[in-house]
């Protein structure tokens, strides 16, 4: 008996054939050129220090009571405490994206308030990002230089925040005394403000920004976690505090 | 090493490219997820300004590549091979690129990162590469 001959393998149109050499050439250089231009607008976009600009949309905390640090109501029986470093890309999307709809339904309602607690954490510019809005805490302009500060953040990994940004910063912030917050920036009072709210975020679990605690009106304090979960989420853990 | 396996290999390479990418997407989004090795610098890097790229995050640039090249390594035709080449070439390149960036600019390194950047990529440009060299005409 003959062998069993194996049937000839009939190749599939285009199948296992090396692409011509000018259509690989032609997407290798593309590829190339792509690649470049990515690499270019990311050096571009994604380092150094952009010029200040002035926020055009009205502020987000307008006509809102502030004392100290605490923005709304001093009575809301429930509180909601930011954990946030001015070098944090990601706290300015969440100032940028959540935090407004937070304002306009629970804070100005006088439902809730939002008590900041500036860390130094993220670069080289988060430790003097802090001691400016706790100085201006003080002047009652911490949410408006906060507000400010985000629109024209840094480059998290450099020392964006010069005394010369700081200035055209706070030129922006209506009522706020340049001289007084300079000065406020680098008291002893700040200094201690800025170890008890390290040692209050430590007994809160805080280990990055954003992060954020929820006082009910029992007092407790829960830590609800980090980063821009969104509106949705921080509406559902308030209506709850709220209703409890 | 048969056609078949290098297409099973790179097919294999972009589902573990789509998983890693995934899972930085939706850390982007969700920080407080990110695992992290030890003293790493993950959220360090996630939250730098070159995690994004005109508004959109590198992780989903990275994600949207590797489902291309597991839909071209479906997809066997002489441009799906070629496209391959061409993503392999540019992936390569621009991981490259994220791996000087977060050695020399940055100062920190994400490990999820570096596994797409350094083990992936280069895998699957070594494997495209082999791939179109040996195939006969």
């Amino acid at each position: 008996m003959p062998p069993k001959q194996r049937p000839n393998r009939v190749a599939a149109p285009n199948a296992r054939r090396r692409p011509s050499t000018p259509l690989l050439l032609g997407l290798v250089v593309a590829a190339i050129a792509v690649t470049a231009v990515a690499i270019t607008l990311s050096l571009t976009l994604g380092g150094g220090h952009r010029a200040p600009v002035v926020p055009t949309s009205e502020s987000i905390v307008a006509g809102i009571a502030q004392h100290g640090l605490v923005l709304g109501n001093p009575k809301a029986r429930v509180t909601l405490t930011e954990y946030i470093d001015t070098s944090c890309p990601i706290c300015k999307e969440y100032a940028r994206t959540t935090f407004p709809s937070i304002v306009k339904t629970y804070v100005r309602t006088g439902k809730v308030k939002i008590e900041a607690q500036p860390l130094g954490i993220v670069g080289p510019s988060s430790e003097r990002g802090r001691q400016l809005l706790l100085a201006a805490a003080r002047q009652g302009r911490a949410w408006n230089l906060a507000e400010v500060v985000y629109a024209n953040q840094g480059n998290e990994t450099t020392a964006w925040l010069t005394d010369a940004v700081t200035k055209e910063l706070a030129d922006q912030v209506a009522g706020l005394d340049l001289n007084t917050l300079l000065a406020d920036s680098t008291s002893a009072e700040t200094h201690a403000r800025a170890a008890r709210i390290d040692a209050q975020a430590q007994a809160d679990g805080v280990t990055g920004t954003p992060a954020f605690v929820l006082t009910t009106a029992d007092g407790q304090r829960h830590l609800l976690g980090a980063g821009n979960p969104g509106y949705a989420a921080f509406a559902d853990v308030l209506d709850r505090a709220l209703s409890a | 090493m048969s056609d078949r396996r290098l297409r099973l290999a790179i097919a294999s390479v972009a589902v573990a490219g789509v998983g890693v990418s995934a899972y930085l997407t939706w850390v982007h989004y969700r920080p407080g997820a990110l695992v992290c090795t030890a003293g790493g610098g993950c959220e360090t890097v996630q939250q730098s300004h070159y995690a994004v790229l005109l508004g959109i995050p590198i992780a989903v640039l990275g994600l949207s590549v590797w489902v291309a090249v597991l839909g071209l390594a479906v997809w066997e035709t002489e441009l799906a091979r070629a496209l391959v080449v061409a993503i392999a070439v540019s992936a390569l390149g621009f991981a490259a690129y994220l791996v000087i960036l977060q050695l020399t600019v940055i100062h920190a390194v994400c490990v999820w990162c570096m596994v797409n950047d350094v083990a992936l990529v280069p895998t699957l440009a070594l494997l495209a590469g082999y791939r179109t060299l040996r195939t006969s005409d």
